[in-house]
Order: C-alpha cells, then sequence, then structure tokens
C-alpha cells in the first residue's frame, strides 16, 4: 500500500478527460482532495491525497504523466531560500501549501 | 548602586566594560542575584526582528540636467510608487506601498512578492533599480520626464525611517471562525488551528526596559546592521494598557520611532517580507542597549519569558471589529514551547519575529561596545511612560459637514 501527497499542474487545455475519475474507477485508488485553484492563467493545481497499492499508484501517476499533468511530492512544493530566511516560525508550521 | 552613562563610556573607553546580553544576564542573575549582578554589569543589549510596516525610507537624488521639481509629481522605483509631496529632489518610500501593476487581493489571496520593503532591501544590497519619474515643469525646473537607473550610492541621503518600530509587546493571533483568514498576522487556520505572536520576549528592547527609565530620545541603536537613533517615540505609543503584577505591559502597548543611515545597512538585516492576503512589508534588524544604572534597571532587564506575558486575541472577528476580548493570557515561555491552551484546546505556536535573528543581534551590539566601537548615548527627552496618560485613542468617526 502507498499513500502520498502529491501536488498537480494541469495544463490550461485539459478540460474534457476525467482525471478524477479515472483515478477512482480504473486505478483503484482513494483521492483526497486537500486544495484546488485555477489560476488566472487558467492552470489548475490541485493538492491531492492519494491511497492504493504501489502498482497502481505507479500507473496512475504514468497516466498523469502522459496527459502533460506536472506531478510532484508536497513536500518538494514547500522550499526554503536560504539566504532570504530570517528564521522566523510561520513558514513551516502554519503555512498551508501555495503552489 | 549606581552609575552613569558618562561612567559607563569611560570604561568602554578604557577597555573595561562588563557588557551582556538580555539572556545571559538573565543566568547571572539566577546564580548571583540582582544585587551582584548590576554591580558587576555595566550594560545588557537586546534584540529583536520582525516585520514592520510602519517602516520606510526617504531620500535625496541629486539634479541632473535640466533640473526637475519632483514635489507635486509622480515617481516609481523598481515599479513601486513612492511619495513625492516635497521638494524638488525628495522622495519617500513606504515598506508597504505596491507596484500599480500588483492584482492585490483581486485574486484572492494576493501574493504581494514585491513592495517597498523589497525595494529598500534591494537599495540595502546595492542593487541598480529603475527610478522612473514624471513632474509638471516650472520655469527653474523644466525637466518633465526622468528614467534612470539608481544606486543607493547615487543618492544625497539615503535615512531609514520607522514611524514605529520596537513594539514593547503584542498579541497573539488566533482564528476562531471556520475559514481560513490571512492577516498581518500571518495565515491563520480555522478553529484555533494555530497561534502565531510576534516579540522577542525576553530579549525584545522596551520589554527589557518596561518603563523607559533608561532610553529615549536621543539613545543609540543598531538599526539595520548600522548605527541608528531612536528620533521620538513611536506612532500608537500606549501607556495605559493591561499590565501584570510587575506593572509590566500584558498587551500591546510602548513604541520608538527609529533613523539611521540605510547606507550603512545590510540587507542581512533589512528584509522585505509578502504576506500572504495581507501585503508587502519590511523585517527590520534592531538592537537597543540598556545601561545598568542601578539594581532597578537591572531587575528589569533580568525578566524571563516565564515572566513575561501576552494576550491570545481573535483575527477572525474581534480584532477587525475594534475588540480585544483576551481569550487567553499567556507567556512568552509557553508560547516558544510550541503549544499554548486557549479555550480548553492544544494550539500549535509561532512567532514572527525572528529569535535567532534578535540573539544575533545582541550577540553584536555587544560587540561592538566591548570593542569600542559604540557608545552609549544620553537622552535628550524622555517618552510618556506609565501615568502619563499618553494612550492609543480609535477613531471617533465624525460625518463631513455634520454637526
Amino acid at each position: 500500500m502507498v499513500s502520498k501527497r502529491i501536488v498537480l499542474h494541469f495544463p490550461k487545455d485539459l478540460v474534457g478527460e476525467p482525471v478524477m475519475s479515472r483515478l477512482v474507477l480504473k486505478y483503484g485508488l482513494e483521492c483526497n482532495i486537500l486544495k484546488a485553484s485555477i489560476t488566472p492563467r487558467q492552470v489548475g493545481i490541485m493538492v491531492l491525497g492519494l491511497k492504493g497499492r504501489n502498482k497502481d499508484y505507479r500507473e496512475a501517476i504514468e497516466y498523469l504523466k502522459s496527459l502533460q499533468v506536472t506531478v510532484q511530492p508536497l513536500s518538494q512544493d514547500v522550499t526554503r531560500n536560504a539566504d532570504r530566511c530570517n528564521h522566523c516560525g510561520p513558514a513551516s508550521p502554519s503555512a498551508p501549501p501555495t503552489p | 548602586m549606581t552609575r552613569t552613562i558618562a561612567e559607563i563610556n569611560a570604561r568602554i573607553k578604557s577597555g573595561k566594560v562588563v557588557v551582556v546580553t538580555a539572556e545571559e544576564l538573565i543566568d547571572r542573575v539566577e546564580e548571583g542575584g540582582i544585587r551582584k549582578a548590576a554591580r558587576e554589569v555595566d550594560v545588557v543589549t537586546t534584540g529583536t526582528m520582525g516585520p514592520m510596516c510602519s517602516s520606510g525610507a526617504y531620500f535625496n537624488l541629486g539634479q541632473g540636467k535640466p533640473k526637475m521639481k519632483l514635489g507635486g509629481g509622480k515617481a516609481t522605483l523598481n515599479d513601486v510608487p513612492v511619495y513625492t509631496g516635497l521638494a524638488a529632489g525628495d522622495f519617500i518610500i513606504g515598506a508597504g506601498a505596491l507596484p500599480e501593476t500588483d492584482p492585490r487581493n483581486m485574486i484572492y489571496p494576493g501574493r504581494f512578492p514585491y513592495g517597498g520593503g523589497h525595494v529598500i532591501e534591494d537599495l540595502a544590497a546595492g542593487k541598480d533599480l529603475p527610478f522612473i519619474a514624471h513632474a509638471y515643469g516650472t520655469d527653474c525646473y523644466p525637466r518633465k520626464e526622468l528614467a534612470v537607473q539608481v544606486n543607493i550610492r547615487d543618492f544625497n541621503q539615503a535615512i531609514l525611517f520607522n514611524p514605529r518600530n520596537l513594539y514593547q509587546n503584542y498579541n497573539v493571533a488566533v482564528n476562531l471562525s471556520d475559514r481560513l483568514i490571512y492577516t498581518y498576522m500571518g495565515i491563520l487556520k480555522p478553529d484555533l488551528g494555530n497561534a502565531n505572536y510576534c516579540s522577542a520576549g525576553q530579549l525584545s528592547p522596551l520589554l527589557k526596559d518596561p518603563f523607559f527609565r533608561t532610553l529615549g530620545i536621543g539613545t543609540r541603536v543598531f538599526l539595520g546592521g548600522g548605527v541608528g537613533y531612536i528620533a521620538w517615540w513611536g506612532t500608537q505609543h500606549n501607556t495605559a494598557v493591561e499590565t501584570d503584577e510587575r506593572g509590566v505591559p500584558a498587551a500591546p502597548a510602548g513604541t520608538a520611532a527609529l533613523i539611521g543611515d540605510l547606507k550603512q545597512m545590510s540587507p542581512k538585516w533589512l528584509k522585505g517580507a509578502s504576506f500572504t492576503g495581507y501585503g508587502a512589508t519590511l523585517a527590520v534588524g534592531v538592537g537597543v542597549p540598556i545601561p545598568i544604572l542601578n539594581e532597578d534597571v537591572c531587575r528589569y532587564a533580568a525578566l524571563k519569558d516565564r515572566d513575561l506575558t501576552t494576550r491570545v486575541v481573535d483575527y477572525s472577528r474581534d480584532y477587525p471589529q475594534g475588540r480585544s476580548a483576551v481569550l487567553a493570557r499567556v507567556s512568552y515561555e509557553e508560547l516558544k514551547s510550541g503549544t499554548i491552551r486557549v479555550q480548553k484546546r492544544e494550539v500549535p505556536t509561532a512567532s514572527l519575529s525572528s529569535y535567532p535573528r534578535a540573539r544575533e543581534i545582541a550577540e553584536i551590539l555587544k560587540g561592538w561596545i566591548a570593542k569600542g566601537d559604540f557608545f552609549l548615548t544620553e537622552r535628550v527627552a524622555e517618552f510618556p511612560g506609565p501615568g502619563s496618560g499618553y494612550t492609543y485613542r480609535p477613531l471617533k468617526e465624525r460625518p463631513i459637514g455634520g454637526e
């Protein structure tokens, strides 16, 4: 079993594809949408929790990539700029993911 | 036991001064008591580095040919509007200023990636920035347009000025509503999801001299990595707030206005900051020396995080509506433990003010004094203190044209 939180960036022309349904129906994954938004330039951003079998998860990620959806781990989405970091507190514990 | 600032300066000059940080004073007092510490220590250094929107800088740019009158015109520095309602060559920038093209909160929550605070940081870092100005032209200042690269070196004067800084104490912000909110105290999760505070606590300058017995107008300080001065008491200075049993403010209270030469300063101690959904600002590093003039000054300078308290306030409804109902009273020791208890809930805490930087500033200022590079000044006037009746007053709204 695998349980991961990932950040997806959807290209703006990907509207006809029922992506979430496929993840559930075809790959049997449990999906939990943690956050979703569309930027002014029509790029979709979603923070998604996925749970399921390793093989299904891997295949689902391949499916997403085949649609030109960018997939990255949530942890990678929070970056620290060491030069500008002022060592205050809120950045780490309370900032929600803001891709 | 008493000593004067003149005596302390003589000891700085002779290399015999005993200077410790506020943290080190706490240790000394715990080991040997107040009397011994007051006898031994001449100066205590404090420090803080938190975001302060009431920060800005003013400049004088020398004249090109032909001359131009900025006053009454319009200008931007790196796309950020500056205030030009002054003389021909002067202008002011504020930390909260935003480029005209920034969408603000129209796309909620706004990101505010660059503003006046970032301009000040970039200037301190020695970057070239575009300065574009439009003027109406006069007989003596005929030029109407100017578009040039400027560097901090190009200005005759570049002066950092904080109308308000060094808040003596501050609220802890929480969110009692059911939605995420974006505030100047950071992002607050719904239903008491987190608590943000903003003070260096036991290193915070005005908390360590709570009755303004040593600092005042003319006090020399560490400002942005250079030397600055307390110019006045700060805006929103308030001497009539809740206090603890020692009389130390337990809510936002005194403030100080600070001034210093931006050309001496470093981007490490002036950091432009973006508050999602709120705006752009500037974190300013400040350190204030407290001369141990007597045991009483020492006693308050030695107050610990455990002794210093503040109030927890809801920023979803109470703060915006001008109410400051106290949800809980907590100490800085509790805040720094990582969780506080509010309404029977464990709430994770985080500090907007950088304690590691505060500690570093107190150490740097200590080093300057110990090496004889920094002498203390006598204040030339006192701040309004407790009992003065000097308070913050909310606006009493009077309709235009009304009685």
